[in-house]
């Protein structure tokens, strides 16, 4: 067991391999207050990489209503049980947000899935994990919309169950993809070493020439995103769409180009980029790569159940109606501050907000030219001045992909035929 | 174990065969058998099988590499010995080596799932009784690691499938059909394997096939379900557990109408009230509560699904409802589709106010 340093619990910790790093990590940010869990990019991955015999549980992508949702069912409720029995102290953290790339978050003072040592059945095994059944991979939309009400009323929904700051009878959707985690447990897990983490783009393989079917990344994978496939009795995972993350992808046109779900994103939650990293696997200062800016700048975007230790690379602005208890458990100390700057976002958030899903191609920087003053006014009694700033986004060779402005353009019909386009 | 037929089995061609009785075979699944096979050896640490088994990825074809993987997975099911806890359960009832033709043993999808039934085939020309009746096993196959758990299961799910086998059973495959419609038959079936297990389970303890403390789970399920035998409860079950030959038909005659039964006996306790039969007339109030499968009071369906706690329901609810049932009080009870209706009234008043004045009674 080697220590490695993991900069989303603000400290070391224990991993079977040596730690290394990706050039660029694959790295992605999903804005939850805006998915209607259309499914568009569960049907555009589906569509794309999952449609053949015996893939047919196969959801690479999804989108889960949470609290009861899940896909496969429960599966945070149980590996968190899990950890739960491993940390009989409670899983705590320390510290406090402080502007330390080491440490954003203060520390993590519990055991991982990695540090669970006295719980691992088979002692040989190497990571705290389950195996899901068949019957719980076979429902992936299982409570869809069944919102949480009041404690012990069961026959009304709270009367102002739905003002803010948080709502008394709520859920949301969870988009979900592969984190390409930073220590992926998939990979720590298997035994054959058939599991890999690309040097260029961070991207987690799994070799199917090397695969022999033992299941244990998809009993080791805390997200339960390693599926395993009976016909050819191989395990598939997510592949970050690579060739289209390489530029070669026919619609890529030789650029970096995001992945399916990402590019299909009704709701223009979503945002995928390659991060630039340092030595020790900590991002490297990049101000103007937006998803730098949104992770480490406006601090709105936190990984998924960090205390997982992986060191997951999808990043979430958390739903700012939910429950506070229910986000921190989810998305680590951060969550209170990142939704206070959500929802009083400063001039160059809202810009950076419009750069999701302009474009396909892969935004490796932006730079904002200020515009007018367009509104002024008082919002929850705090004044508040908007401006029609244009964002502009520049990809991989600095050329640039698009621009846009604050305020939408607005394109008045001539009324001669009330219903022609 | 029900009386209805569930699901098919997975079809038998793809079934991996072994026959060790005279004319009746078993047939394994290979799902099943696949899985079984590695959790085994994944539980036992047996050396040398993955080895075995990694050879088989590099064959080429598709097909053939399947139906290697098959075979391979077979012969390490027979050499674990991983089914001999099944043919057990099934030696142990000669009516069913003799009756039926075969057992299909499959993976059970969840927990509930699992169990045994009865298939029978339709009559065809020069086909014989026996060979028309195949019994399917549906488990999980992490259950074969527990060999003695299992046996225990399996006794009792096999003792279903001897006794539909047994003339002196009387089996019918279908319950009577109860009068006051499809939630009373629900509720007969439910009352009909409460008995019939528990029956099931006083044979095994008697055979030493069962722990003693069986007998108290099963009291526990049986005054639940007829709590209306009140302090006769302990005779009842006794009845049934303690029961050398018990019969289909004194089942169904029992679940259809347990005061009835009760009443049959010669005690003078019986001429008291204390079995009323509760849709009598009587409005004195409080009343004990509702139990599944009688009618609601206010729409007169038989229902499973009562409100838990009429009296905590909103009181604007409760005064809606007393406006068109005078006398109801929250003790008489109330279906949830009542109680739906009558939450969601305001909101249909409010939207009669909009509707156009021509569809406004
Ligand atoms: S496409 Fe976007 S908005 Fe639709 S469900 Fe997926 S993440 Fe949500
Ligand atoms: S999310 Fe799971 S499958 Fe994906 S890299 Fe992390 S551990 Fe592996
Ligand atoms: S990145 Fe590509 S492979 Fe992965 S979930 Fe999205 S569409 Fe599917
Ligand atoms: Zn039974
Ligand atoms: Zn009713």
């Amino acid at each position: 067991m080697a220590r490695v340093p993991n900069w989303q619990l603000g400290r070391e910790m224990t991993y079977p391999y040596e730690a290394a790093f990706p050039e660029r990590q694959f790295a992605f940010v999903f804005n939850i207050n805006r998915c209607i869990a259309c499914q568009s990019c569960t049907m555009a991955c589906k569509s794309t990489w999952t449609f053949s015999k015996g893939q047919e549980h196969m959801w690479w992508a999804n989108v889960e209503t949470k609290p009861y949702g899940g896909y496969p069912m429960f599966w945070d409720m149980k590996i968190l049980e899990l950890l739960e029995q491993a940390n009989p102290e409670g899983p705590s953290w320390s510290g406090k947000l402080s502007d330390d790339r080491q440490g954003p978050y203060g520390q993590f003072d519990g055991r991982t899935i990695f540090e669970a040592e006295r719980m691992l059945t088979p002692d040989s095994a190497r990571v705290l994990g389950y195996l899901p059944t068949d019957e719980e991979w076979n429902s992936p939309n299982i409570y869809e919309d069944n919102p949480v009400g009041e404690r012990g009323k069961f026959f009304e929904w709270h009367k102002t169950g739905e003002q803010l700051p948080v709502h008394k009878t709520w859920f949301f959707y969870l988009a979900r993809i592969c984190n390409h985690c930073t220590y992926p447990a998939c990979l720590a897990a298997c035994p054959r070493k058939a599991i890999y983490k690309r040097p260029e783009d961070g991207i987690v393989l799994i070799d199917q020439q090397e695969c022999r079917g033992y299941r244990k990344c998809v009993e080791a994978c805390p997200y339960k995103k390693s599926m395993y496939r009976g016909n050819t009795r191989i395990s598939e995972k997510c592949v970050a769409c690579y060739p289209r993350i390489e530029g070669r992808d026919p619609e890529s046109q030789g650029k970096p180009t995001e992945t399916r779900c990402m590019a299909a994103c009704i709701g223009q939650i979503r945002m995928q980029g390659l991060v630039k990293l340092n030595r020790d696997g900590t991002w490297a200062e990049d101000r103007y790569n937006p998803l730098y800016y949104l992770v480490h700048v406006a601090k709105v975007a936190l990984p998924l159940y960090p205390q997982f230790g992986t060191a997951p690379n999808g990043y979430y602005i958390p739903p700012r109606w939910v429950p506070r208890d229910y986000l921190r458990q989810m998305f680590g100390p951060g969550v209170d501050q990142a939704i206070e700057r959500y929802e009083n976002p400063d001039r160059e958030l809202v810009a950076v907000l419009q750069l999701f899903r302009r474009s396909k191609f892969i935004i490796y920087r932006y730079e904002m030219k200020e515009g007018p003053k367009v509104y002024e006014g008082t919002l929850r009694g705090r004044r508040v001045s908007l401006y029609n700033d244009t964002v502009i986004a520049y990809g991989k060779d600095g050329e640039e992909l698009f621009r846009t402005t604050v305020e939408e353009p607005i394109h008045v019909r001539p009324a001669i035929h009330a219903n022609s386009i | 174990m029900n009386t209805a037929t569930r699901s098919t089995f997975p079809n038998s061609k793809f079934a991996i065969r072994n026959s060790k009785s005279d004319g009746f075979c078993v047939e394994w699944d290979p799902r099943f058998v696949e899985e079984a096979v590695l959790r085994a050896v994944e539980a036992r640490r047996v050396q040398g099988f993955r080895g075995e088994r990694n050879r088989l990825y590099e064959i080429q074809d598709p097909e053939e590499r399947d139906a290697a993987f098959r075979e391979f997975h077979a012969v390490w099911f027979e050499r674990l010995n991983l089914g001999g806890v099944i043919w057990r359960a099934l030696q142990e009832q000669p009516l069913i080596l003799a009756n039926t033709r075969a057992c299909i043993v499959a993976q059970a999808r969840a927990s509930r799932d699992e169990g045994a039934e009865l298939f029978v085939s339709p009559a065809g020309e020069g086909v014989g009784e026996a060979d028309r009746r195949s019994v399917g096993i549906r488990l999980g196959p992490q259950r074969l690691l527990d060999a003695d758990h299992l046996l225990t299961f399996l006794r009792h799910e096999v003792l279903h499938i001897a006794d539909m086998l047994d003339p002196t059973f009387g089996y019918e495959p279908r319950l009577p059909r109860a009068e006051l419609g499809p939630a009373h038959e629900r509720l007969l079936q439910d009352r009909y394997r409460v008995l019939w297990d528990t029956s099931i389970d006083g044979r095994l303890v008697r055979r030493n096939w069962a722990p003693p403390s069986v007998r108290d789970r099963h009291f526990h399920e049986f005054t639940k379900t007829f709590p209306m035998l009140g302090e006769r409860l302990e005779e009842a079950f006794s009845h049934f557990f303690d029961a050398t030959t018990l019969t289909h038909a004194d089942l169904v005659s029992f679940a259809s109408n347990p005061l009835a039964f009760l009443t049959s006996f010669s005690d003078p306790h019986f001429s008291n009230s204390t079995f009323e039969i509760r849709n009598s007339k009587s409005s004195a109030d409080p009343r004990p509560p509702l139990h599944a499968g009688e009618r609601c009071p206010l729409c007169g369906f038989p229902t499973h699904a009562f409100v838990p706690n009429p009296n905590r329901l909103p009181s604007e609810i409760l005064a809606r409802i007393r406006a068109d049932f005078p006398a109801w009080t929250p003790s008489r009870g109330v279906c949830l589709q009542c109680a739906d209706l009558y939450r969601s009234s305001p909101r249909s008043d409010a939207g009669a106010a909009f509707a156009p004045a021509d569809s406004k009674r």
